[in-house]
């Protein structure tokens, strides 16, 4: 597929998203897509949350402008949507709280004037959803973040002994974060829970 | 997802056990019990045994997932540096270096080896502190020092007995690397290095050489030389001035690329004959593997018959997104091609035809699928017949109204689909909601991270003094239990964590949002493009 490349949707937990501070474009050109590094190690674009719209916002002046707040296992995913995400907005300004949605998006960066980051979610899709869908995903997030973890620790031990070599993304996110994987595994087992608590 | 994980979990699993000796249960717990053994950790047996075993059995974990996770909740137990015990003695095999080469693709591994310097490279980079390529009568292979490994540096032409260096894998090449655990020795012994003027990863082989005659199924992964016996399906129209011939190739286990280089010299090929290729090399790139024909591999026309078997291509994904020239579309009536505003391309302004199709895109998180649903199982999925498609599109005056039910049916949900697949199309033959989770799956993932948070848990305790709990005889009820509540104390305090984090963050989020909206036409624009 020369010249096409489409982003995956990563799979990331909220508490994942919001530790996240590092913020890049490959590329200096404007248009060049950018990316969020989270402390596993992940390199979102897009990204893929199922979970609960507990709070919908319109914060617009002008135009319209909608907030809203999903919440998953592990805490809540920020998004914003108005005139250029036209679908998304009519669906938040009719939605009922709380109630299952899943959201593909785009993750988008905000820094205040105290130099913190603020990551938000720009909503490609907005639909709803049940608790099974919820459930697919929280699971098969856990999974994919318990891999990144694995692999992220391997290359720690590795990097002991070499400094050349591995995954750029997870050695970049090592560096940055120094994460404390530990907590990532807690979050995992805490979203895990909540599935068999409440399906099958 | 889920079915194609444990595939691929017990894909690695095989090729892994394949490779190595520590086949069964029994055998990995005595490298485990040995492990722990040299390394000053007195563990019984069988209580190793049976931790793999309720690994295995209780929570379906994969046999070289329960290994390393045994493994290293009982380093972190008896409070064992990793890096030492893998550089240790016991777990470096030694071998030769064919082997080595060989072993591409496969985790970082620990061996032992003899071998002759036969090349000293150009110094490209200050970390690396030599470089080149070591030889002995079964290959040749590539060699660094690192910078940091305080190893003396090699002689050109010296024999060296090398100790406990890591098989990595680049490019679908193996080579060695030298780093602090390692060593290398002048060894008593002279050998003869292989005579070849192949470049590493080639080396030592001729035409006249001999391979084991595998199927398609077994030609999963990059850097096997092989034999193959298969039938030409298909041939690609000349693409490059190197490639004699490239397409797709087939036998009773399924389909795969192919390529023959014009340094084979082979300059005939038929589609639908069946050949015999001889010294053919796989490669894998971007996850798709294709076999070689090079410089040294030759085909022999059979005239076996081999039928091939199309591969069936399966993925659970969601869907993430529905393309344009999805629902309902027209097509030329002459060429069949999909027309763009009432017109063909080829012929102009026709009166098209109607059809129904869905291009969508289904995400399994480690890739994105384009997927072509035809208009047959369109209409099964959408429960809508064509034609009652094109009332409706007719009725709404609106041809889009399709596509909005094809995007509420399926964004975000998630599916199982099969079909088959082309360089850039999945071909869908059946699609069909995934709606349930693998409670098992679920389970031994919680237990298994459980687990090793509870090695983590009393390795801090373990330095703090605190008593250690007594594992052995330790049931899965009961460990399960313990941990759970030792969990759920943690989650409060998390939970806690958490909503104090939201709490503080809050304002700062009120606060940001202002600055955030006046900023969102540009960056609105930067967004856009980005696809």
């Amino acid at each position: 597929m020369p010249g096409y490349f489409r982003e995956i949707a990563v799979r990331m937990f909220a508490k994942e998203l919001k530790d996240s501070d590092l913020v890049y474009r490959e590329e200096e050109e404007q248009y060049a897509p950018q990316y969020v590094l989270t402390p596993t190690g992940a390199k979102a674009n897009r990204v893929l949350i199922s979970g609960v719209l507990t709070e919908v916002e319109n914060i617009g002046t002008s135009s319209e402008y909608y907030r809203a707040r999903i919440a998953d296992p592990t805490g809540i995913f920020t998004i914003y949507a108005g005139q250029y995400q036209s679908e998304a907005a009519r669906f938040l300004s009719e939605a009922e709280t709380p109630s299952f949605v899943t959201i593909v998006g785009k993750v988008t960066s905000f820094t205040t004037d105290d130099g913190n980051t603020m990551l938000s979610i720009r909503p490609e899709y907005i639909q709803k959803a049940d608790e099974k869908d919820r459930s697919i995903w929280t699971a098969e997030t856990a999974e994919k973040t318990y891999e990144r973890i694995i692999a992220a620790e391997a290359q720690a031990e590795a990097a002991e002994s070499e400094e050349k070599g591995g995954n750029e993304n997870i050695k970049n996110a090592l560096k940055h974060y120094t994460p404390e994987f530990t907590e990532y595994r807690k979050m995992i087992v805490q979203a895990l829970e909540t599935i068999s608590a409440s399906s099958d | 997802m889920i079915d194609m994980n444990e595939t691929e979990l017990a894909d690695l699993h095989e090729s892994i056990q394949l490779k190595s000796s520590s086949g069964d249960l029994v055998s990995r717990a005595a490298s485990i019990h040995k492990l722990l053994a040299e390394n000053g950790a007195d563990v019984s047996f069988e209580e190793i045994e049976s931790k793999l075993k309720q690994m295995t059995d209780t929570f379906k974990v994969p046999a070289t997932e329960a290994q390393r996770s045994v493994t290293n909740a009982f380093l972190k137990k008896y409070n064992i540096s990793k890096t030492k015990v893998f550089a240790g003695k016991g777990t470096a095999e030694t071998k030769k270096i064919s082997e080595i080469s060989a072993m591409v693709g496969m985790p970082d591994t620990w061996v032992n080896l003899t071998g002759k310097v036969i090349q000293i490279w150009e110094k490209s980079h200050e970390s690396i502190a030599q470089a080149g390529l070591v030889g002995d009568e079964t290959g040749i292979i590539k060699f660094t020092i690192w910078s940091n490994s305080e190893t003396e540096l090699l002689e050109l032409d010296k024999t060296y007995d090398f100790k406990n260096v890591v098989v990595k894998s680049w490019n679908d090449k193996a080579s060695i690397t030298l780093n602090k655990a390692s060593a290398a020795v002048i060894s008593e012994a002279e050998i003869a290095v292989i005579k070849s003027n192949e470049t590493v990863g080639n080396t030592g082989e001729a035409k006249d050489r001999t391979n084991e005659l595998r199927t398609v199924a077994e030609l999963q992964q990059g850097g096997i030389w092989t034999d193959l016996k298969a039938n030409v399906v298909q041939i690609f129209e000349q693409t490059h001035e190197t490639i004699s011939f490239a397409g797709i190739l087939g036998d009773e286990t399924g389909t795969m690329r192919f390529t023959v280089w014009k340094t084979s010299e082979i300059e005939e090929m038929e589609a639908g004959k069946t050949y015999l290729f001889k010294n053919a090399i796989t490669k894998e790139w971007n996850g798709m593997v294709s076999v070689e024909i090079n410089r040294i591999g030759k085909i022999e026309e059979t005239d076996e018959k081999i039928i091939a078997k199309p591969s069936v291509f399966e993925v659970c994904g969601c869907a993430v997104d529905i393309q344009a020239g999805s629902g309902l579309i027209r097509r030329c009536p002459q060429c069949n091609k999909v027309m763009s505003k009432g017109m063909c391309g080829e012929h102009g302004k026709v009166k098209g035809k109607y059809d129904l199709r869905i291009k969508a895109v289904f995400d399994d998180g480690s890739k994105a699928h384009e997927t072509i649903v035809n208009c047959e199982l369109t209409q099964k999925l959408l429960n809508l017949t064509l034609e009652d498609a094109v009332m409706t599109a007719t009725e709404t005056l609106d041809p889009e109204c399709i596509n909005d039910i094809i995007k509420t049916e399926f964004i975000g949900k998630y599916f199982n689909v099969r079909g088959a697949k082309t360089d850039r199309y999945v071909i869908a033959e059946s699609i069909e909601r995934a709606d349930s989770v693998d409670m098992n799956r679920i389970f031994w993932l919680k237990e298994l991270v459980s687990e090793e948070l509870e090695a983590l848990n009393q390795f801090s305790s373990d330095i703090t003094g605190s008593k250690r709990k007594n594992e052995s005889g330790m049931g899965v009820e009961m460990g399960t239990e313990e941990e759970a509540e030792a969990l759920s104390t943690d989650f409060e305090e998390f939970e806690k964590m958490l909503s104090a984090m939201d709490s503080e963050t809050e304002s700062d989020e009120d606060f940001g949002v202002e600055e955030n909206f006046e900023m969102d036409e540009s960056f609105e624009i930067d967004e856009t493009k980005v696809i």
